[in-house]
């Protein structure tokens, strides 16, 4: 061979691109099987979930489990507050004299929500309480200002 | 002589049995207390992990409905069932201990020095161990969630929340473990899955390579100062055309087989057969034995089934995690009203830098080759003390931890009633 070949001959480019389109391929599917690993569709609790009415809770505090929330009322004013750590998502529990006590890093919210202790980043979200077909409903993934209070007219006395 | 590459490495695979080891070892390698055979130890952990697991498979269903009975029913109704579960837990946590008591050992004796046998790269093997340090927590971690108990989904909670914590990738990162965004059916077989067979298969795959990386670097590095001490004496060897090293291709640049005869040295070391195999079988007999009687006389807790509801108070990592959870505890203050938050400090960033520092530790240990393999060489006496008060830290911190905190984390003396010690002991 007097001259050496150039760079790129069409046997040489035709490789690269079978290189290049079986790597393209492989690496495709491996991003689509991996795709199949986040859930297009959850089979959770929903977030929008009815409570019961108004009249089944009593005034002061009562504890939802299934919801994980705190539903307070004073007389026909219902406020509904998150009972989930906003640290590590631990259930938070009544504390003496007021307030939130997280059993998990110790957090402490104040009555109004508001980390006081703690390592809890962030207060405890107050949720948006609306009333369909005689019942509340409760947004868990909502939240509004802690002076939102939703006003029900109930029936009789508080129980 | 073989005649093509294809017939040497053939030689090679079907002498396998007898290529795991060498055929002589250094006396000093051998010893007990050279090494503690801590790697050896965990290996047969890992084994003993293996088989019992594969029991537990048998019995176990990865459902959220049936897992807590299926575990109730093996600690409660199968015959000898909390033995094998009892065995298998308690085998976890030894093997957390011994995997980190070996990474100590490692250090210590600065094993994982670049300044090893010619054509050796000991930090290779380091960052194997590492990895397997990672992979043995997660099979850990991934194992305390199958049993659906308060204690494994609160634990489960709190993990995940912390790999939430991460920058940028947290929140895919808690998605893609628990396939959903809260503890439920999809976590529990994903963490089945690679609590069964990711994990372990990932496990099974590094410590080959681990293995044979030791004697890819010339053996253990407490042994050599030996070879050292042979080469002064003797005349090196030329290479041997038919020795596994040579069809290998193995000895350019030479490996201490080639430069180091240990055959030569017959006053130093001992034959493989069955010097290696004999010890290596007295301490899985210990470690069976260990594990076996710990198992039968240690209860594996099992508490009420999972209640998302009721978190229970004070809600703790495992054990080894601890002194991350007390961590994320103390690193989280306030100034103002502005909350720093220890979750990122404590739960992310300080085991990175950990993990990393460690990794990169062979490239800033500066001391000299003599150093190499030596339990506490005076050149390494500042890094050993340094290494050793932080290793208390942790050792404390998890002390803690485990004993010290109680209700909504608060401190609690051990002679206190609701001190955790009392459900320990």
């Amino acid at each position: 061979m007097k001259d050496d070949p150039p760079e790129t001959t069409r046997r040489n480019l035709l490789w690269k691109s079978v290189v290049a389109g079986t790597g393209l391929g492989l690496l495709a599917t491996a991003l689509a099987w991996a795709r199949s690993l986040s859930p297009k569709v959850l089979y959770e609790p929903p977030t929008k979930r009815r409570i019961g009415p108004p009249g089944r809770f009593p005034e002061g505090r009562t504890f939802l489990s299934e919801e994980r929330i705190f539903v307070l009322r004073q007389g026909n004013a219902y406020r509904a507050i998150s009972a989930v750590c906003t640290h590590l998502g631990c259930t938070v529990g009544e504390a003496d004299g007021g307030g939130y006590h997280c059993p998990c890093h110790g957090s402490f919210f104040s009555e109004t929500g508001t980390n006081e202790a703690g390592p809890a980043p962030r207060p405890l979200p107050w949720l948006p309480l609306t009333v369909t077909g005689g019942a509340l409903v409760v947004d868990l993934e909502g939240e509004v200002g802690p002076d939102h209070r939703l006003e029900v007219a109930v029936e009789g006395k508080p129980q | 002589m073989p005649r093509t590459p294809r017939e040497a490495s053939e030689a090679v695979v079907q002498n396998f049995a007898l290529h795991a080891f060498p055929a002589r070892i250094t006396k000093r390698a051998l010893s007990w207390l050279a090494t503690g055979w801590l790697g050896t130890a965990s290996m047969h952990l890992f084994v003993i992990l293996t088989v019992t697991g594969l029991v537990l498979m048998f019995l176990y269903v990865p459902s959220v409905d049936r897992a807590y009975d299926s575990v109730k029913d093996l600690q409660y109704v199968v015959a000898f069932g909390s033995w094998i579960r009892g065995t298998h837990r308690i085998a976890a946590h030894l093997m957390v201990v011994a995997v980190v008591l070996h990474l100590v050992r490692v250090f210590l004796t600065g094993a994982y020095k670049r300044e090893g046998p010619p054509g050796s790269f000991r930090p290779m093997n380091w960052w194997l161990g590492l990895a397997l340090l990672l992979l043995t927590f997660g099979l850990s971690f991934t194992g305390y969630l199958l049993p659906w108990d308060q204690l494994a989904y609160w634990a489960v909670t709190v993990g995940t929340q912390i790999a939430a914590a991460a920058p940028l990738i947290g929140e895919d990162l808690r998605g893609l473990l628990l396939g959903g965004t809260t503890v439920g059916q999809s976590a529990l077989i994903r963490f089945y899955v690679l609590h069964c067979f990711v994990l372990p298969m990932a496990t099974i795959f590094l410590v080959s390579w681990h293995f044979w990386r030791i004697r890819k670097d010339g053996g253990l590095a407490v042994a050599d100062r030996v070879g050292d001490a042979v080469k002064a004496r003797a005349k090196a060897l030329p290479p041997k055309p038919g020795k596994t090293y040579t069809l290998m291709g193995s000895t350019e640049g030479g490996t201490v087989q080639v430069e180091t005869p240990v055959a030569l040295m017959e006053e130093e070391s001992e034959s493989s057969v069955p010097h290696v195999v004999r010890r290596g079988f007295v301490v899985f007999l210990v470690t069976f034995a260990l594990c076996s009687l710990l198992g039968l006389l240690l209860h594996a807790p099992l508490e009420e089934a999972a209640n998302p509801a009721v978190t229970p108070n004070p809600a703790k990592a495992p054990w080894y995690f601890l002194w991350l959870q007390e961590l994320v505890s103390i690193l989280t203050f306030r100034i103002g009203d502005t909350v720093i938050d220890g979750t990122l400090i404590g739960g992310i960033l300080l085991p990175g830098l950990i993990v990393t520092v460690l990794a990169a530790w062979p490239f800033l240990d500066r001391s000299p080759a003599a150093a190499a393999g030596v339990w506490f060489h005076r050149t390494r006496r500042r890094q050993n003390v340094i290494f050793l008060v932080l290793l208390l830290a942790a050792v404390v911190l998890t002390i803690i931890g485990t004993f010290f905190r109680g209700p909504y984390w608060g401190w609690v003396w051990p002679w206190d009633p609701s001190s955790p010690v009392h459900t320990f002991f």
